[in-house]
């Protein structure tokens, strides 16, 4: 007699969240389709037509698994609960009446029958939905040099040409399309290149440099290549040299240089915004094509892996953990392993494309009461990647500058999240004063569990958040005060830039675990930033009660429990062995209360617990008001621990 | 991008403004359009090829959607006539 009970992965998606997709997966395709019958007679239409075909081909497929999906959904589940309690039954123990014992067996026999039949038509479904998509993937049209003129598809003729009499793709190969470029395009106006890289990410794609060594940046003799490989990759003079070097070339050369140096330009601190966004998002173009490359060439390995799970018992043991884990946010949050299943690979990569497909499309407020394309200043896919995003514009109305450093779990999968809380603090700015940063320039701890105790990335994250806030301070110094905001592990990060000699007139270290690496008072923080020149901090703390975040840092204040000389030295000693001392225990740091719910549900209710240690950066709390009064340097406006104080 | 009429036979002027499709392309291409629901949909059919196959049509159509925006935002307005 089987325990064993096998459910189909689809038993375990509700037929009601499918619905609501294929829903909207039609919807989308009629969309698509309408807009084609708009531009009907333009040489768009058939392209965004053959889309919104594929489109509706998938809905269609779709819709027919969805609708076995939600006949055999709730008998399976019902089947299954009926056929495990009659094993157990017979697992129990003889069941001495014959008749009883029959009677029980043969529903048994029927049970498992009826579900082998239910779960064959699931299979089905399943192998028809996936033969389907098969068959509707190469509907999906080649858009290239749609809308070139002869010269234009000529260039790219001549660029491919160049690429590839230097096999493989390298240095040279890469100098070959630069010069090609340049020879076609005006050095005065940069804007026809920028157009042309834009329309053609496979050109763009044969630009991107793998890696950007900072010794020997592949980038032409000139002040900008002389700044970056005059000075270590992470150094302040460095950052200042760039600034310096930028301020001496004109803008056009600028972008220029931005465009056909995609993977080096979106590195570095200290050149102005728009030749930098615009290296990012031809990085990021790029990056879609390898990813798609990827995703792609690990559908073999999928199938090698599930092959030889079949005959390894461990791999399949260590597969099926991996994916419980992926499938728990809970879990997701506490422990992390390094990915090996290829069906949980593929799960980041596609995590990853969310993200990107988003970052490359997605309008957002300029805060001007008009939309802007994303503005990514940092972009690199490698590890668990690098990004760093800006809201809002600098004008004459903009005075303020906020850095957000998100906490652990931030990663190119999690970016979204800290992205969204940067785009409501420049929003929330009812002056539409404030320019807002995200910044996830360093590998950050992936989970609570495995890693955020670890102060090896706050200490690795201190010196490029240093330098990419004075990077903002070189080009507008004229914005104050500069503010830098660190959210659970990134407080840790904030606090080994603040020792770094951070240019912020203002830290905030929100639900931190410590006051960074080393730091056990205020004096740690040194004087000067890393120019010499004098810094005047003003350092601000707040953490919900019952945060856990507080637990951790319990590890820092044994004097807590153990009043005396004896255990002061030895908490310095652990915090600075960990990820700093408690700032709320650090004279000089000013505490701030983190209130309550301001609208919701839980209106009126305090922040406290887990919740209030994701909430503390939230819209429509006290904590969010505290985050805006010392942006905008509102002291008047300021919640203090043990009462609302106002006042300084 | 200029007026409509500058298109000439390559854009009629029915149609709307390539800046206009182009916003709109933008808007089908990121998740909460095309590539969205089809990746939804690969969360919760997880049965691994079948999320696969979603995974990849989703980078396929919302890359495509977006490569024809950026043509579009990049397109010179051109003589009556002259083929694209």
């Amino acid at each position: 007699m089987t325990g064993h009970v096998h459910v189909h992965p689809w038993t375990l998606a509700s037929p009601g969240r499918v619905r609501e997709l294929v829903d909207r997966l039609g919807d989308t395709g009629r969309r698509t389709a309408e807009l084609a019958a708009q531009c009907a007679g333009t040489p768009v239409a058939a392209p965004v037509q053959a889309c919104a075909d594929v489109v509706l081909a998938a809905h269609a497929a779709a819709q027919q698994a969805a609708d076995v999906h939600r006949a055999e959904h709730d008998a399976v589940r019902v089947l299954s609960a009926r056929q495990a309690g009659l094993e157990r039954r017979f697992h129990r123990g003889p069941i001495l009446d014959p008749g009883l014992r029959r009677l029980l067996r043969a529903e048994l026999d029927g049970i498992r029958a009826d579900l082998a039949a239910r779960l064959d038509r699931l299979a089905a479904a399943d192998a028809a939905l996936r033969a389907a998509l098969t068959a509707a993937l190469p509907g999906v049209p080649d858009v290239a040099g749609l809308l070139d003129t002869p010269q234009q598809a000529a260039l790219v003729a001549q660029v491919r040409a160049a690429a590839e009499a230097h096999p493989p793709v390298s240095a040279v190969s890469r100098a070959a399309v630069r010069d090609a470029l340049t020879a076609a395009f005006p050095l005065a106006d940069p804007d026809p290149l920028r157009g042309f890289l834009g329309a053609h990410p496979e050109v763009a794609d044969l630009l991107v440099e793998p890696f950007p060594d900072a010794t020997d940046p592949e980038l032409p003799p000139g002040p900008l290549r002389d700044a970056v490989a005059g000075h270590h990759a992470t150094s302040r003079h460095r950052v200042a040299a760039i600034a310096a070097a930028a301020r001496d070339i004109p803008a056009p050369e600028l972008l220029r240089l931005a465009l056909l140096h995609p993977a080096v330009v979106t590195h570095l601190d200290g050149v102005p915004l728009r030749p930098r966004t615009a290296a990012s998002r031809l990085a990021l173009r790029a990056t879609l094509t390898r990813l798609r490359r990827n995703d792609i060439g690990l559908e073999d390995v999928a199938m090698h892996r599930i092959a030889q799970a079949a005959r390894r018992p461990l791999t399949a043991l260590r597969d099926e953990v991996e994916r419980s884990l992926v499938a728990s946010d809970y879990w997701r949050r506490l422990v992390a392993l390094p990915a090996s299943a290829p069906d949980v690979v593929r799960r980041g990569v596609r995590l990853r494309l969310r993200l990107y497909l988003d970052l490359l499309s997605q309008p957002v407020g300029d805060t001007r009461g008009g939309f802007t394309r994303r503005q990514l200043v940092l972009f690199d896919d490698r590890g668990r990647g690098r990004a760093a995003e800006v809201f809002g514009v600098v004008d004459e109305r903009t005075r303020h500058l906020a850095v957000l450093v998100p906490g652990t779990g931030t990663g190119a999968e999690g970016f979204g999240g800290p992205a969204s809380v940067a785009r409501r603090i420049a929003e929330a700015d009812p002056d539409r004063a404030t320019l807002a940063a995200v910044w996830m320039g360093a590998d950050f701890p992936a989970a609570i569990g495995t890693h955020s105790f670890r102060p090896g990335f706050a200490r690795a994250g201190g010196e490029p958040l240093r330098d990419f806030v004075g990077g903002l301070r070189e080009l507008y110094p004229q914005l104050r005060p500069v503010t830098v905001i660190g959210h659970s592990y990134g407080s840790a990060m904030v606090g080994a830039a603040d020792r770094e000699g951070l240019e912020a007139d203002r830290v905030l270290l929100a639900a931190a675990p410590g006051a960074g690496p080393g730091v056990a008072t205020e004096d740690d923080y040194p004087p000067t930033d890393a120019l010499g020149r004098g810094r005047d901090v003003r350092r601000f703390t707040m953490t919900a009660p019952g945060d856990p975040v507080r637990w951790s840092r319990a590890a820092t204040a044994p004097e807590r429990w153990w009043p005396g000389r004896l255990w002061r030295p030895v908490s310095r000693v652990i915090g600075r062995a960990v990820l700093g001392r408690d700032p709320e225990r650090i004279d000089g740091i000013e505490v701030l209360d983190t209130g309550t719910y301001k609208e919701g549900e839980k209106a009126g209710q305090p922040l406290r617990g887990p919740l209030g240690h994701r909430h503390v950066t939230h819209e429509g709390t006290t904590a969010f008001d505290n985050i805006m009064a010392v942006i905008r340097a509102r002291d008047d406006e300021l919640h203090r621990a043990g009462g609302t104080l106002t006042g300084n | 991008m200029g007026d409509v009429m500058d298109y000439g036979q390559a854009w009629p002027e029915r149609a709307p403004a390539p800046a206009e499709v182009a916003r709109r392309l933008r808007e089908l291409a990121c998740t909460d359009g095309a590539a969205g629901p089809l990746l939804d949909l690969a969360e919760v059919w997880s049965t691994t090829t079948t999320a696969n196959v979603l995974g990849d049509l989703a980078a396929g159509v919302a890359l495509t959607l977006a490569d024809v925006a950026a043509q579009l935002e990049a397109w010179e307005p051109r003589p009556a006539g002259e083929a694209s």
